[in-house]
């Protein structure tokens, strides 16, 4: 598969979308940094971090259009047909094609947070002594941009075209952020607890009122059950 | 008789409301270029979309290079070139690029195969430039070095002369013939354009409503139609009645001034050519036809409609 996964890099590499995703990352990563600079009460690392995790269901607008022309480009251009007729299986197409988004969407990802929080920790210090508990809560915010990750290959496989998949995958996420303020106001339908939105918003409670337990199993459940779907209906597509 | 390469036995495809394929049985063997004909509609993009893995049968078999398991369908398709109806590749990317990505995915090393390709189909002046800007005769090439890529055994095109130039189509037929002969491809090729077709075929296949009406080869095809011979002369009407006098076996028609065709004609053109020169007749072109595949494919839909 090895070779699959040096196509799909190679792809990606000569994508112009990728290169301006990029360049969008870079973008509000400036604005983030000067906000930060301008403000008085500027935050430390650590709490960048933290507001950034809380914040990263924000990042799956970059995410839809990542999964647009990643995966919709390719049903729409029919170019699945010619990786088939390497000899492929559909079920490889898919790993290799999960794997890739994945990978380039955690890398979009980690230069956002990573810069942010570095810029951060120059002007105002880390704000917190190191210890373990940094990593755990980094690795926390990767298993949640995977399940993101995970739910965007859904709808793409699903709707299978560019815009509609940009524009439904924000709505989605956008009704689910609702649905949490909507509960925590009224106290009405408390399962939205349990969903990966909810549950990636809590990682700006990391420490206090954080159950990371629930976090893991939302999230290992949602990647899972997710990603076994969206397998499933690739595998019976009408490839064009 | 050689080797069966793709077989289709009980083929059927449900669409919601459609039947697109029927109980479908089909047999190309190595070497063939099988030209398959039939009606908008008929369901020849859904069989080859079938046999190159776009899409999934309702029910019944298919077998590639002799094997029939799912697995083994998925690798044996990596020893068969496709272009289903246009060609599809990635428009942001170069020529070169494109096929880049194709020797990686096949993990094939070297990269010279890549500039071989590109010459092949005369495209290697342009291997830099990204295939969006391309025109539609480029883009038809660069899909059927694609195709080609990666020392293919046979060869699923789908109306592939579809918008090429009249030297385009020259151009690919005479690709083809040379894979077919010299590299022994086998090629399955579907297409609206008979005579273009009965060039290149050795057999065909012709389908009506998602069923296979009949598979008959060039040889017996030839031997079934009539052929005619077309000759050009300074005076047809009196070219006619010389012929009609010298050989009365043969069926003489006057379609103009200058044009005639003779009819029940064995293959035999010394004779008619010496008959006419005797007579003092400048004779200006003398071509034997078989318009055979277009006549006897829609006498077998009459039969069938009928
Ligand atoms: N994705 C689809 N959904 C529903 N019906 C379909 C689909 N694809 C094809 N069909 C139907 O299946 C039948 C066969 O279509 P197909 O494209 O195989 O015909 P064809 O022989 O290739 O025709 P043409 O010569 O026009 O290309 C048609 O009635 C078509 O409407
Ligand atoms: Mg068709």
């Amino acid at each position: 598969m090895i070779n699959l996964i040096k196509a799909e890099w190679f792809k990606l590499l000569k994508s112009f979308p990728f290169r301006i995703l990029c360049l969008c990352n870079a973008a509000s990563l400036i604005t983030t940094a000067a906000l930060n600079f301008l403000g008085s009460k500027g935050s430390t690392g650590y709490e960048t971090l933290l507001i950034s995790l809380g914040y990263l269901l924000h990042h799956s607008i970059i995410g839809y259009i990542f999964a647009a022309f990643f995966l919709c480009d390719e049903f729409s251009g029919r170019t699945f047909g010619m990786s088939l007729s390497c000899g492929v299986s559909r079920r490889k197409i898919f790993n290799t094609k999960v794997f890739t988004f994945l990978a380039g969407l955690l890398f979009l990802f980690l230069i956002y947070t990573g810069a942010v929080m570095f810029v951060a920790t120059i002007l105002n210090g880390f704000g917190k002594g190191f210890s373990i508990d940094i990593i755990l809560l980094l690795l926390c915010g990767i298993l949640g941009e995977i399940a993101m990750g995970s739910v965007m290959i859904l709808v793409a496989t699903i709707v299978k075209k560019a815009v509609i998949t940009v524009g439904l995958g924000i709505g989605i996420t956008y009704c689910l952020l609702l649905g949490k303020t909507h509960y925590l106001q009224t106290g009405i339908f408390p399962y939205i607890k349990y969903t990966y939105s909810f549950q990636i918003e809590q990682l700006m409670f990391w420490g206090e009122n954080f159950s990371l337990g629930t976090f893991l199993a939302v999230m290992f459940l949602t990647v899972v059950i997710v990603l076994i779907t969206a397998g499933f209906i690739f595998e019976r597509a009408e490839l064009k | 008789m050689a080797e069966i390469i793709v077989s289709a036995e009980n083929l059927t495809k449900h669409y919601r409301k459609i039947n697109a394929l029927n109980n479908f049985h089909m047999e190309v063997h190595r070497g063939d270029v099988y030209g398959f004909v039939g009606k908008n509609g008929a369901g020849k993009t859904t069989l080859l979309r079938i046999l190159t893995g776009r899409s999934r049968q309702t029910s019944g078999k298919i077998e590639l290079f002799g094997k029939s398991d799912r697995n083994d369908l998925d690798i044996q398709r990596g020893r068969i070139g496709s272009i289903i109806e246009t060609p599809a590749f990635y428009p942001g990317m170069t020529a070169k690029d494109n096929l880049e990505v194709l020797r990686l995915q096949m993990d094939i090393s070297g990269k010279g195969c890549i500039s071989d390709a590109l010459k092949m189909v005369g495209l290697e002046e342009v291997s830099s430039k990204k295939v969006k800007d391309f025109s539609l005769g480029m883009k038809q090439r660069l899909g059927l070095a694609m195709a080609l890529f990666g020392n293919r055994e046979l060869l699923v095109l789908d109306e592939p002369v579809n918008g090429l130039d009249p030297e385009g189509i020259v151009g690919f037929r005479e690709i083809l013939k040379k894979l077919n002969v010299e590299f022994g491809v086998t090629i399955l090729i579907s297409s609206h354009f008979l005579g273009e077709l009965s060039q290149i075929a050795t057999c065909y296949g012709f389908i009506h409503a998602g069923k296979m009406m009949e598979e008959i080869s060039a040889k017996e095809l030839q031997e079934k139609s009539e052929s005619y011979l077309v000759i050009r002369v300074d005076n047809a009407k009196k070219a006619a009645a010389i012929l009609e006098k010298a050989l009365p076996e043969y069926r003489i028609e006057i379609i103009t001034e200058m044009k005639l065709h003779v009819h029940n004609f064995s293959g035999e053109t010394g004779l008619i050519m010496k008959t006419l020169i005797n007579a003092d007749i400048t004779v200006k072109e003398l071509k034997a036809y078989n318009d055979g595949l277009e006549n006897y494919y829609m006498a077998t839909i009459k039969k069938i409609t009928n």
